[in-house]
């Protein structure tokens, strides 16, 4: 199974969590962009709510503009993930190149959090929040950043998308361990913008769809099936990890042999 | 506000609180609760961007969804009292709405049955918007008939305005939840079954590549778990569909999808559990994961014909000011709009709807009647205009007086005429109908066949050969192919101002080849206009104009609309005849306007100067002037015989007027026949005659055509004054727009060539699909696509119905 594949896969499984948070920010960030910049905050806010509304009554989705914003958030969310895939393929890379040990270390690691990551979406365990608090102090200096974005401008919408790509999610960690674990900087940046992809239909779709699936989201039977899915996906990469070992390990071991004469 | 929010509930993304480790963090000065970091985190981002407004909006809005979660079975016999009419002649009518209507197939059985009982006399159900219309004899209750329908296992819901909507809204979302876990269950089944494909079984030429045989069973049992859901929760809309069916003796359109998707969850699991050869979960999954996308897909389309329809019902408001005479005063006073009685005086204020269909009595303002005529842009009403209820008062305050009671408003008769003509199905939906019932039963055997024909073949794959038969033969598009595009075709008419009363229309407007008009107030716009005035002494043809037109303004009557002419002279004592005469003072002479026995008895004898056109005569104690007035041709009347004629159609014109007015207008048309100076019983004969070697369309907009446009084959109305004419006709259209006659007929065509191209493109589907499928060269994914891509495309290629084009 091909890692974008998975990290395709996780995008979507992640869904149930992701349209109840990312589905809000997309809905708050396009409501944002929708504001005339002249007009005061309070009243004409009330105004395109309820504008947006009616729209989505009559064709169930936004207006051009609206998606086209969503097109810049995503684009922006996917820039800064596939910069965190970046900077952790080169750190393994730089790994790597003491040997393979390393490399068997963070797959395993890697799986690990995914399964960890599927018992959080579906709400048995929580440690991944641990992991979220610990990660979230980064966070804080790009919160300051955002104070000063103008909504209305196209780079800044961009600027806005890159903030949100950089929130403290589990899920996102999780995916970065599987970066991690592919040792080669363009694979790890690719892995995560393939991730972004998978997430892309709940952002963009959100206009429409969060008062949909609004109460749907929080359905634990949905929670738990995504959970297993991705626990299982977990268990398949740590088995076809374990499978491998044994040859590869063996391989690994002669070329270095060959290597070191 | 924000302190509002649910305490157990994440203030972001509103999902229910873990029981441990809640995160808060100050939001706006607040501290707020979330479920996670990352929701902190996303709170404060939106906060820091100065949107934090984003929340209460969205509490507001969550707040103002309503909530129907009234289960059918609750629902007392009582309620559907309001949804029952006693007609005219003594017998009931029963509407219901039936929210689990799904297919055709439903239609036909509901139809079945309920017709078959003893008293119903008139069964209409329209699949697309669900509702049923009942017509029984008194002798019947409508409580047998109820639990007939539940018997059969639908949940009949009394129809009320917007339950329609309510009820698909709820359905809808449920398809998405439906839709939602099958896609979700899908994907990680399908990985693992791709992941045993490329692995192969562990042999001995590939101990190292093969796959475990652990692994393989760890992924089997993993699959299982994960295709419960799909199977028994995504895709019981299926097994619901197919077992009701069943339980009368037919084989429903779910039938085959559901034996196929069990069939291949049920070997799946004998096979994991003797560890046989294979599994076909995914093939399970997939099969109801796209099945489900076609139905989502249908369920959306019909809740746009559903908009369209509240949007009739929200142009009436609720309430009216009425405006009473009390001790010489005026007294205002609000009643509901259904309380509204002929001759009531409303008050409409501007920027609101006009509550009645009524004559300005005082006021001028321009009034959009957008809903009728498809035109935006408003025109003045001034006192004596006639207004429509659920048209918008712009400007200024208008007082009007209502014609008629609340439920004979125009509008009204709109929504009911086109309830009707869209529950109608056309031939062809029928006959499909009939088929599919063999054809289901032919796909079954055929399917059957293949899986044996493959077994003693020895093919290991013979148990998916037989499912990729029974789902890609499956007759779906089929039965939406027409009742979709003749839907959307209604809608799309209706919008443009022309309303159909049946739903047949389409079918025989195709086949036209003759277009026959009235003359008065088709052709021409029925208002006369001054085209001559000839002095007969000593005043001048202005100075005569003048006076006509002091005299005239005090009339209502058709003519007077034809003198125009600035004057600032008074009449005194002005008093009307009967025929539009008018007498009246005007600086102390006394002048009379009208026909010669009206104006001067004396020269009652005297003939106007020709005997073309429509003379008046003004005279004091002596005639003074002629004047000649000619009713105008509409302006685009000529446009519109000429394109009929570049089309290949016949026109002729039948006038009841016996001047030579019609001659005139014919040549200057060039209309091919015309006929003048009938009654209406020649004009049914001239139509009869007509119709024996062609099919004949009648236009026409007053009483005396109604009779023609009965024994016509199709007939339009056009603006008519009169309800008569609108019951008489097939189409109304509301506009006194005559370009879109041509437009309709060529739409008629257009909305016959769409019908076709989806009956042929369903057919093609299935023909050139079972083949391959019965050789094995389709895979089972693309079996449950393809079916459903057949059913959005029978769909979307209905849906280009929908803009009528130009």
């Amino acid at each position: 199974m091909s890692d974008f594949l998975i990290a395709f896969s996780l995008g979507l499984l992640s869904a149930p969590h992701c349209m109840a948070m990312c589905g809000s920010i997309a809905s708050a960030l396009i409501m944002g962009s929708q504001r005339t910049p002249s007009s005061e905050q309070g009243t004409v806010a009330v105004q395109i709510w309820q504008n947006t509304e009616t729209a989505q009554l009559r064709s169930s989705k936004f207006p051009a503009s609206a998606t086209t914003d969503a097109f810049v958030f995503a684009s922006g969310k996917m820039l800064s993930y596939s910069l965190l895939g970046f900077f952790a393929g080169s750190a393994s890379a730089l790994l790597m190149v003491i040997g393979p040990m390393p490399g068997i270390i963070l797959r395993t690691f890697s799986a690990l959090l995914m399964i960890a990551l599927g018992f959080y979406i579906a709400g048995w365990w929580r440690g991944i929040a641990r992991l979220e608090k610990l990660l979230g102090k980064l966070w804080q200096p790009v919160l300051e950043k955002v104070a000063h974005i103008n909504l209305s401008d196209t780079s800044h919408k961009l600027m806005a998308g890159a903030a949100w790509g950089f929130l403290p999610c589990g899920i996102v960690y999780s995916m970065l361990g599987l970066a991690l674990a592919s040792g080669d900087p363009v694979k790890g940046a690719f892995l995560m913008a393939s991730f972004g992809l998978g997430t892309l239909p709940f952002v963009l779709g959100t206009g429409s769809m969060i008062g949909l699936f609004g109460r749907f989201l929080s359905n634990p039977l949905l929670r738990s099936i995504a959970g297993s899915g991705i626990i299982l996906l977990g268990l398949v990469s740590l088995a076809m990890l374990l499978n491998s070992h044994a040859d590869h390990a063996s391989m690994s071991l002669d070329q270095i042999t060959l290597t070191g004469e | 506000m924000l302190d509002s929010v649910h305490m157990s509930h994440c203030f972001h993304c509103q999902s229910a609180m873990p029981t441990a480790q809640a995160v808060t963090a100050p939001i706006a000065g607040n501290e707020a609760l979330f479920c996670c970091h990352g929701c902190a985190g996303a709170a404060q981002l939106i906060n820091n961007m100065g949107l934090k407004s984003f929340y209460e909006y969205r509490e507001k809005c969550q707040s103002e969804i309503p909530n129907p979660h009234t289960d059918s079975t609750e629902i007392k016999f009582a309620d559907y009292a309001s949804s029952e009419t006693t007609l005219a002649d003594g017998s009931k009518e029963l509407r219901l709405v039936i929210p689990d209507i799904r297919c055709v197939a439903c239609v036909w059985l509901l139809e079945q049955v309920l017709c078959k009982q003893e008293g119903v006399n008139d069964v209409q159900i329209s699949f697309a918007k669900r509702r049923v219309r009942l017509r029984y004899s008194d002798a019947l209750n409508s409580e047998a008939l109820i639990t007939l329908i539940r018997r059969l296992g639908y949940s009949p819901m009394p129809y009320r305005e917007g339950s329609v909507r309510l009820s698909l809204e709820k359905q809808k979302k449920d398809m998405l939840v439906r839709l939602g876990v099958a896609g979700i269950g899908m994907m990680p089944v399908m990985m693992f079954a791709l992941a045993s494909y490329f692995a192969g079984p562990a042999t001995a030429d590939n101990a190292a590549s093969g796959m475990d045989p652990l692994y393989e069973t760890l992924l089997r049992w993993a699959s299982l778990a994960l295709s419960l859901p799909v199977v028994f929760y995504s895709a019981a809309p299926f097994h619901r569909g197919a077992y009701l069916a069943l339980k009368h003796h037919q084989l429903g359109m779910d039938f085959p999808v559901s034996l196929a998707i069990l069939a291949a969850w049920g070997l799946s699991v004998f096979n994991t559990l003797t560890m046989g050869s294979s599994v076909y979960f995914d093939t399970a999954c997939m099969f109801t994961f796209f099945l489900l996308i076609g139905r989502f897909v249908e369920l959306v389309s019909q809740q746009h014909f559903q908009d369209n329809e509240d949007a009739l019902l929200k142009l009436l408001p609720s309430t009216v000011t009425r405006v009473r005479k009390s001790n010489g005063k005026d007294v205002y006073e609000s009643i509901a709009s259904s309380k509204i009685q002929t001759n009531d005086l409303l008050y409409v204020a501007p920027g609101e709807p006009i509550a009645a269909d009524g004559i300005v009595v005082k006021g001028r303002s321009s009034v959009s009647e957008a809903a009728f005529t498809g035109e935006s842009i408003a025109s003045i009403k001034s006192p004596g205009a006639r207004v429509l209820a659920g048209a918008n008062n712009h400007d200024a305050p208008l007082l009007i007086r209502a014609q008629c009671p609340a439920q004979e408003f125009l509008i009204e008769q709109i929504k009911t005429l086109y309830d009707e003509a869209s529950a109608y199905r056309p031939y062809w939906s029928r006959l499909a109908d009939r088929a599919s019932m063999w054809f289901i039963a032919s796909v079954l055997s055929l399917s059957f066949a293949a899986g044996i024909f493959w077994f003693l073949s020895g093919s290991p794959d013979y148990i998916v050969i037989a499912l990729t038969v029974l789902v890609v033969a499956c007759p779906c598009a089929l039965s939406l192919a027409t009742p979709v595009a003749s839907t959307v075709a209604t809608t799309a008419l209706r919008n443009k101002g022309l309303l159909i009363r049946d739903g047949s229309l389409l079918e025989r407007l195709a086949n036209i080849d003759t277009v026959v008009f009235d003359k008065t107030g088709t052709l021409t716009q029925a208002r006369l206009q001054l085209i001559d005035v000839q002095p007969l002494a000593d005043l001048s043809a202005d100075q005569c104009l003048i006076i006509a037109s002091t005299l005239e303004q005090y009339s209502q009557h058709p003519i007077a609309q034809a003198f125009t002419a600035a004057t600032d002279l008074m009449a005194g004592n002005v008093s009307l005849s009967q025929e539009g005469g008018i007498s009246g003072v005007i600086e102390g002479i006394e002048y009379r306007i009208g026909k010669p026995t009206f104006a001067s008895q004396a020269h009652a004898t005297l003939t106007p100067p020709t005997r073309e056109g429509h003379w008046v005569m003004l005279a004091s104690t002596r005639p003074l002037a002629w004047f000649k007035l000619q009713d105008a041709v509409r302006l685009e009347a000529g446009t519109l015989i000429s394109t009929l004629r570049s089309n290949g159609l016949k026109t002729a014109i039948l006038s009841g007027d016996a001047s030579s007015e019609g001659e005139r207008i014919a040549n200057s048309l060039q209309v091919d026949e015309i006929y003048i100076g009938l009654t209406p019983e020649d004009k049914i004969a001239h139509i009869r005659r007509l119709g024996v070697d062609a099919s004949v369309l009648m236009i026409g907009d007053g009483v005396n055509d109604a009779g023609a446009m009965a024994a016509a084959s199709c007939s339009v109305a056009i603006a008519p004054r009169d309800l008569v004419v609108q019951q008489c006709a097939d189409a109304t259209l509301l506009t006194p727009d005559l370009s879109l006659i041509p437009m309709t007929l060529n739409f008629a065509k257009r909305c016959q060539r769409v019908i076709r191209q989806n009956i042929t493109w369903a057919l093609c589907y299935n023909l050139t699909a079972i083949p391959f499928a019965l050789l094995g060269l389709l895979p089972p994914w693309l079996a449950a696509l393809g079916m459903s891509a057949s059913s959005v495309l029978v769909v979307l290629n209905a849906n280009r119905l929908r803009w009528m084009g130009d």
